[in-house]
């Protein structure tokens, strides 16, 4: 679903329309999906991160106040989710395999061929590794990550640089 | 073309789609949204922040008091002895303090000794009063004095471990909820 269409459901969804918002999630919930899978680097992990901002978003969408916003909005709120979930993988790893620690996706299911990218992607920092995938996943220019992220689109851009040099140097055989 | 940009390139023909769980179909969702009570969870979080926030307060005020207000009862506590030592507990109100006589009459004109008491090993002023078993002011001695001080501070020490305590309990929770 384009855009354009998506942010024309916004108002009746925040007027309490179910239908409005099940198209608006329904026209987004495959990216969400896809941006949480990379930026947590399991599946299991990112299904519930995607629920729990489905659920947030559907609590607190009449409090949006620009409709326009809604995608950005919506990618924060998976950001901040994906964030604390990380945080909560960290510690477990850190306290219950202490000489395996090589991030969350040591017991990720990950799926298809990609397995270098993905454990490319766990080393580096949550900033970094959510403009990558919105970046290059998503195609979002740097002012829209700079809004989800509350940076700087300048910090943006020069952590992207950074971001992909450190995966050039992860995968120099692969890419 | 630029080193990032082949980066780029390279990495959007590794970035898969990935396969959508059943469970995140919309209709699925949509279901789920409709049955779970959503406020719930968000009255409880805000709840918690109030009470964290009112906690962080009371252990703020507690601690600053408990710092600010000792040391003024450590200052006032000074002014008192010094006002117990010259005798102006002993004053009517609008009475002067008089000099003692025996200092005006038995002082030398001139290059005569110094008088006794001041001499080293002289008692104290205090050790003078305890000595008499003269009462210090409203019937009580210095040391009583001094140990109804001590024991008026035991709810200083009760609020401070409270404070303490509390933010122990503060700390675990927010560890614990991290956890979940």
């Amino acid at each position: 679903m384009e855009k354009d269409k998506l942010r024309a459901l916004v108002p009746a969804a925040q007027a309490g329309d179910d239908d409005a918002f099940s198209q608006l999630y329904a026209g987004c919930y495959k990216s969400l999906y896809k941006t949480a899978y990379y930026l947590l680097g399991n599946a299991a992990d990112a299904e519930d991160t995607v629920m729990e901002t489905v659920a947030d978003a559907y609590a607190g969408i009449a409090k949006l106040r620009v409709p326009e916003a809604f995608e950005g909005w919506i990618y924060k709120i998976l950001y901040n989710k994906a964030r604390r979930k990380r945080g909560v993988l960290l510690y477990k790893v850190t306290v219950e395999l202490p000489e395996t620690l090589e991030g969350p996706s040591t017991s990720a299911e990950t799926i298809g061929d990609n397995t270098d990218l993905v454990r490319a992607l766990q080393t580096l920092s949550q900033q970094e590794r959510a403009i990558v995938v919105l970046s290059v996943c998503e195609g979002y220019t740097s002012a829209e990550i700079a809004q989800v992220l509350s940076l700087n689109a300048n910090t943006v851009r020069s952590k992207q640089m950074r971001a992909l040099a450190k995966l050039r140097a992860q995968m120099e055989p692969n890419v | 073309m630029s080193k990032d940009d082949k980066t780029i390139r390279d990495l959007e023909r590794q970035f898969c789609d990935v396969p959508v769980p059943a469970s995140l179909a919309p209709d699925t969702v949509m279901q789920k949204l409709r049955q779970a009570p959503p406020p719930e969870a968000k009255t409880n979080r805000s709840a918690g922040r109030w009470l964290a926030l009112a906690a962080t307060l009371v252990v703020a005020v507690t601690l600053t008091y408990l710092v600010v207000g000792v040391g003024f009862r450590a200052n006032s506590k000074s002014a008192e002895s010094y006002a117990q030592e010259f005798g102006v507990f002993d004053m009517d109100p609008g009475e002067a303090p008089a000099l003692p006589q025996d200092d005006m009459n038995s002082a030398p004109a001139s290059g005569g000794a110094l008088p006794e008491d001041s001499a080293e090993g002289a008692p104290s002023t205090a050790d003078a009063f305890q000595a008499q078993g003269k009462p210090e002011t409203d019937g009580e001695t210095v040391a009583e004095t001094a140990a109804r001080q001590q024991s008026g501070n035991w709810w200083r020490w009760a609020l401070g471990g409270a404070a303490v305590l509390m933010l122990a309990a503060g700390i675990v929770v927010l560890r614990a909820r991290r956890k979940k």
